[in-house]
């Protein structure tokens, strides 16, 4: 099996980071912190396309995999980016798309335009991705697909440590009943986005590692750059490593979404579980490996490990996920 | 071997099984051979992310004239 991208995926990847690299970056997240609202890129996020890339033709995506998703997603987490892929594109979509129903077809209509901004909530009252900016919520109930205007939802905010997640506890009071939803299909959609999260887990754990290295071939010290020196280059190869071994998970378990269902709850947690290591230590490893200059407010370090401490928990940590892992494991033995 | 319970002190269990003691003699050799972590570590580093090499002042000297020794 070949797990290298097609030339069409390589293209979106491109496209992807140019998009990624021209609206907001880190620059957005310092911002934020200081206190400016969420960059407003909503409409130009729908007229590229980013989030109606599990949406078919007919209500205004275009209608491609769960990869073509990571691809996007892994150069959305390069910057930093606010762009809902994770609750919307990902989670919100795929849940939209197993409900049949007129209404539930609207709701993706608008997903995929960007008249809706739709975050997920589930029951267990936690944090809900994208709950800053959304105009909707959906949730399940008594297998009932459910969505709440923003106006008939509970939301409780708390500081945030990483503004661009823009996390909120919600509850949902009422809401319209958009019709059935079979339970594997609400497991496959979180499964969806878990990949996605891990996938833009993956461009931040890749952007730290850049980061380092360019450093360490860069700075200077007792005479020689500091890349040269094993006690740096080996932090750096260690971070390779994982950067790459995180890539292979998410690759594999955002493929089997499409392609192998039977395979995507371990595969979406193995890919889950290790991004939730990986981009935490690259990230430590990024501002260990800068130093000094590592450590401040003003160097963009610190933003990237804003965003792994908080990726790291969301949607369950990794000992959560090694532990379905195990016992999925275990129950093929 | 700590699943193994007291056979993990022997170099065999009761029955004459000593595959997990082999194993753990074993393996840190092929983690050794083909190069030590610590090696590919230099290798990665140096060949996939471009960093530059440690100082090497016998490079070019042939072994048999280590630098120091020449004559």
């Amino acid at each position: 099996m070949n797990f290298a991208l097609d030339e069409q995926q390589v293209l979106l990847q491109r496209t992807a980071r140019e998009w990624f690299e021209a609206h907001g970056g880190p620059a957005a997240m310092r911002a934020m912190l200081d206190g400016a609202p969420a960059p407003d890129i909503g409409d130009e996020l729908a007229a590229v396309g980013f989030l109606g890339v599990l949406i078919d033709d007919e209500r205004g995506g275009s209608a491609l995999e769960v990869l073509d998703l990571a691809v996007v997603a892994e150069e959305a987490g390069r910057t930093l980016s606010t762009a809902p892929l994770v609750g919307a594109a990902g989670w919100a979509a795929s849940l939209l798309r197993s409900c049949e129903g007129e209404v539930a077809s609207a709701v993706l209509r608008e997903l995929a335009s960007g008249t809706q901004r739709i975050a997920v909530v589930e029951e267990d009252g936690a944090p809900v991705i994208g709950a800053h900016d959304a105009t909707a919520f959906l949730a399940v109930g008594d297998g009932d697909l459910v969505v709440s205007a923003r106006d008939a939802a509970e939301i409780t905010d708390q500081r945030q440590m990483d503004p661009t997640r823009g996390l909120a506890r919600v509850r949902i009071s009422r809401g319209k009943p958009l019709g059935r939803v079979a339970p594997e299909e609400v497991e496959r959609a979180r499964h969806v986005a878990e990949v996605t999260l891990a996938a833009e887990d993956l461009g931040t754990a890749a952007r730290c590692l850049e980061m380092a290295v360019d450093y360490a071939k860069q700075r200077v010290a007792f005479g020689r750059p500091i890349g040269s020196f094993q006690a740096i280059k080996h932090m750096c190869v260690d971070m390779f490593a994982a950067v790459e071994q995180l890539r292979s998970l998410v690759w594999y378990a955002a493929w089997c979404a499409d392609h192998d269902p039977v395979q995507l709850p371990v595969s979406a947690s193995a890919a889950k579980a290790y991004s939730a290591e990986a981009v935490e230590r690259c990230a430590s490893t990024c501002i260990q490996v800068h130093g000094g200059i590592g450590f401040t407010w003003e160097h963009d370090a610190q933003l990237y490990w804003r965003r792994a401490k908080v990726d790291r928990v969301l949607l369950g940590d990794a000992a959560r996920h090694h532990a379905r892992v195990a016992e999925l494991a275990l129950a093929r033995v | 071997m700590s699943l193994l319970g007291d056979d993990a002190a022997f170099g065999a269990d009761a029955g004459g099984d000593d595959r997990w003691q082999y194993s753990m003699a074993m393996w840190p050799g092929l983690a050794i051979a083909g190069g030590t972590n610590e090696i590919l570590r230099n290798i990665v580093g140096e060949r996939v992310l471009g960093l530059p090499g440690e100082p090497r002042p016998d490079k070019g000297v042939p072994a048999a004239a280590p630098t120091g020794v020449r004559a």
